[in-house]
């Protein structure tokens, strides 16, 4: 059966056939068709790229990379599995590309800066200023994380999705998804020094 | 796949540690900014990658055929060689000359020999920087090789360069970037590398400018109090105009 063929039946069966319509357009290159896509989909994108990133300054960046290759690739979208999961499996690569970039980057803005005087102390405490520092750290330490412990702490914590939800995005079980989760969460402590989460010998000590 | 644990549906807390979970609401709030991307810019994104792909590949047939070409021309003068030399036929060009092989008229193998690709030199004060990639075919001493555009490029040759300690042509790179990509993410980077090369090679007015266009940039920057104490370090100076001293 065709691609064409495939698309038909989904959008005969699908409950959002407008949206599979939209999609066989774009995917003609019909300009109108992409700025619908587009208007429909970039603000849960670059929402979620915020989220995955704490970096407001790379948003736009990432936004445009995941609709160019979203625009690029819609042939291989094949109608089985929501618009939505697909865009956020492009846009995970895309922000897991981000974050091997910025490691790579950080790592020579410290050769570059911090040669002479890098254990100086800490500007005054204002605390703006100091949350934003957390934050930063909190970020700092997220990109530490494995890719896929990242991935499932961002759905779950961060964007408060729910298990079962999480499990359908990301294309794991839940039990798996549960361990990355709490996984991360050890180790982000670990990393900001911070306690360690309570209960963690017990079993679910809730929160 | 197969679950081994009861589904808990979403009793389970996703964060238990209290300082964390602060942290993640916090990360949560975050607003987002007014973004600038269109649709219109993101077909004009794919629209670039695709002529760019395009003319890469013309670049390498291009590269291609000259290299057929160049091969054929030298088997053609080896022939003629060969046929106005009576020890030509078995002169090879690695056999060692004799008395006898070489004819004062005949030219050695090595002079008939098509140039070896070289580094392709850009005028000294030109803005391109000549980086070392080696062209994949001989070619001409006139031909220039396309000049790289997009950030991730110019942030790899300005690597390269700064590897092999060619100063000048990071400091050109970089300058490129800064200038033609100057909202990415590498242009942070460029900036305080800039400001370093620029610092060495004693640039100190130009290194100022790099260091305070990255302040300007990003202000809120928790680097901001390194480069700061960099900007003290090269001492007062006169007033910036984008990366340029404004004397």
């Amino acid at each position: 059966m065709g691609l064409s063929a495939t698309l038909d039946v989904a959008l005969a069966d699908a409950p959002d056939a407008v949206v599979l319509g939209i999609i066989t357009a774009a995917r003609r290159g019909d300009a109108a068709a992409q700025a619908e896509l587009f208007a429909r989909h970039h603000p849960r994108v670059a929402r979620h790229i915020l989220r995955m990133t704490g970096d407001a300054a790379s948003v736009d960046d990432l936004v445009q990379e995941v609709f160019v290759a979203a625009f690029g690739s819609l042939g291989s979208f094949r109608g089985e599995s929501q618009f939505d999961t697909w865009l956020h499996t492009i846009t995970s690569n895309k922000v897991r590309n981000w974050w091997d970039a910025r490691r790579r980057r950080e790592a020579r803005e410290r050769r570059a800066v911090f040669e002479a005087d890098r254990d100086a102390a800490a500007t005054g405490p204002d605390e703006t200023l100091e949350q934003r520092q957390q934050l930063q750290a909190f970020y700092t330490a997220l990109g530490e994380l494995p890719d896929k412990l990242r991935e499932a702490f961002t759905a779950r914590a961060i964007e408060h999705m729910s298990l079962e939800d999480a499990s359908a995005l990301l294309g794991v079980p839940i039990s798996t998804l549960s361990y990355r989760t709490r996984r991360a969460e050890e180790l982000l402590c670990q990393a900001l020094g911070l306690p360690p989460p309570p209960g963690r010998g017990d079993k679910e000590g809730g929160a | 796949m197969i679950d081994v644990l009861p589904r808990r549906g979403d009793g389970e807390p996703a964060v238990t540690s209290p300082e964390l979970a602060a942290l993640v609401e916090r990360a949560r709030a975050q607003t987002l900014p007014p973004l600038l991307t269109t649709v219109a810019s993101v077909r004009a994104a794919a629209m670039h990658r695709r002529q760019r792909r395009s003319m890469w590949a013309g670049v390498g047939l291009l590269a291609a055929a000259v290299g057929v070409l160049a091969l054929g021309l030298r088997g053609r003068q080896v022939d003629r060689r060969s046929a106005a030399s009576p020890a030509g036929a078995a002169m090879s060009s690695e056999a060692p000359l004799t008395g006898e092989a070489s004819a004062p008229n005949v030219p050695s193998e090595r002079t008939a020999a098509p140039a070896q690709p070289a580094e392709i030199e850009l005028p000294a004060q030109s803005q391109t920087p000549s980086v070392g990639l080696r062209p994949t075919a001989p070619v001409g001493p006139t031909a220039r090789k396309p000049v790289p555009t997009s950030a991730d490029e110019l942030v790899r040759l300005a690597e390269v360069a700064m590897a092999e300690n060619r100063r000048g042509d990071a400091i050109a790179v970089l300058t490129q970037l800064v200038r033609s990509h100057g909202a990415s993410p590498a242009a942070r980077t460029a900036l305080l590398d800039l400001g370093r090369l620029l610092r060495d090679a004693g640039r100190r007015d130009e290194a100022r400018c790099a260091y305070r266009s990255w302040v300007a940039r990003w202000p809120g920057d928790g680097m901001r109090a390194d480069v700061e104490r960099a900007l003290d370090a090269l001492g007062d100076g006169p007033a910036c105009r984008g990366l340029r001293p404004h004397r």
